[in-house]
């Protein structure tokens, strides 16, 4: 008999509106065992099962090189020690370096470019492209065949862009 | 009440001085505006430079109206606590910020419901003369698209 494994996934992001969008991502986690890492303790609160897994990690900004290392060895331990299928980030930096290490330990990789970036993808949404599985923006209008794609936003009758049709993509 | 904000960064006196001015000429009584680190002083609004997050989640949980730029991250933020918003851009030409990403933002928000769009400071008493301030409107930005939950998952889920 086949054994059933419940897909364990890692879901990544900074703080104030990453985190909101992150949480707001939840649906699609359901029935995954789902490990939070952002950069505030103080967000715990906001898991709706809190029996979740929760890690913490610092919140460096992306010009300082001595923060993006440690940045990089924590968000590393974090991996090694969930060991996830799957990685699904809003952004930012913590993010980018989750699906890096993600992609090349064989993770499949998720990278949602944050609803604020509305005229173009955002700096490390660029540089995510190369590491995601999966490439999102939540703006229609940015969405391309070539990527980034567009299903939809976290917030969706704040999106609505008058008579933008959304893209269709093939697999 | 009304809750001017303008963020922890940068001080955007344009916005503030305009509601300061509406409220002086409408005798209201509760407005309070979060200035920045500013030296302009509001006349006839309670204020403070910075607020603590913790005081301002009680702030937003009394608010009747979100005053504030157009940072989609803040919007995004305060959309939980289902407040209408009044959202004014800062522009690049005054070195308010550093390219006018807001002013564009602005421009797509015009059609959002329980969002009021200002492009400028003039803008701004027109805008508030004409809230309904005695019926207080629901304010919801949805959910998250179904489309964008199923793609996840089956990424996820392969």
């Amino acid at each position: 008999m086949k054994k059933t494994k419940i897909t364990r996934v890692l879901a990544v992001s900074s703080g104030g509106g990453h985190w909101v969008q992150l949480q707001r991502m939840r649906k699609a986690f359901e029935g995954c065992d789902v490990s939070w890492v952002t950069v505030r303790e103080g967000y715990r609160v906001d898991l709706e099962d809190q029996s979740d897994r929760f890690f913490v990690i610092p919140d460096a900004t992306r010009w300082n090189k001595v923060g993006l290392i440690i940045l990089l060895f924590r968000v590393m331990l974090v991996i090694v020690r969930v060991r996830p299928h799957a990685i699904v980030t809003t952004g930012a930096a913590p993010g980018l370096l989750a699906l890096m290490i993600g992609r090349i330990l064989g993770c499949r990789t998720c990278w949602i470019d944050s609803i604020a970036n509305m005229e173009e993808m955002s700096l490390s949404g660029k540089k995510a492209r190369r590491w995601a599985s999966l490439w999102l923006t939540q703006w229609a209008h940015l969405s391309s065949e070539e990527g980034p794609e567009y299903h939809g936003s976290v917030l969706q009758n704040f999106c609505r862009e008058d008579g933008v049709e959304p893209k269709e993509h093939s697999e | 009440m009304i809750l001017v904000t303008v963020g922890m960064q940068v001080p955007f006196d344009r916005l503030c001085k305009a509601v300061d001015a509406w409220a002086g000429r409408n005798e209201r009584d509760d407005v309070f505006i979060q200035t920045g680190d500013t030296d302009w002083v509001p006349k006839h609004s309670k204020h403070t430079k910075m607020i603590r997050p913790d005081e301002f989640r009680g702030l937003m949980e009394q608010a009747d109206l979100l005053v504030m730029h157009v940072g989609v991250g803040s919007i995004v933020t305060a959309s939980d606590y289902g407040i209408p918003m009044l959202l004014m851009p800062r522009r690049e030409s005054l070195h308010e910020t550093r390219n006018d990403h807001q002013y564009h933002a602005a421009l797509r928000m015009r059609n959002t419901p329980g969002i009021h769009v200002a492009l400028t400071e003039d803008d701004i008493p027109e805008i508030l003369d004409r809230i309904d301030w005695k019926k207080k409107p629901e304010v919801d930005f949805g959910s998250t698209s179904p489309g964008l939950i199923k793609r996840v998952s089956d990424l996820i889920g392969d």
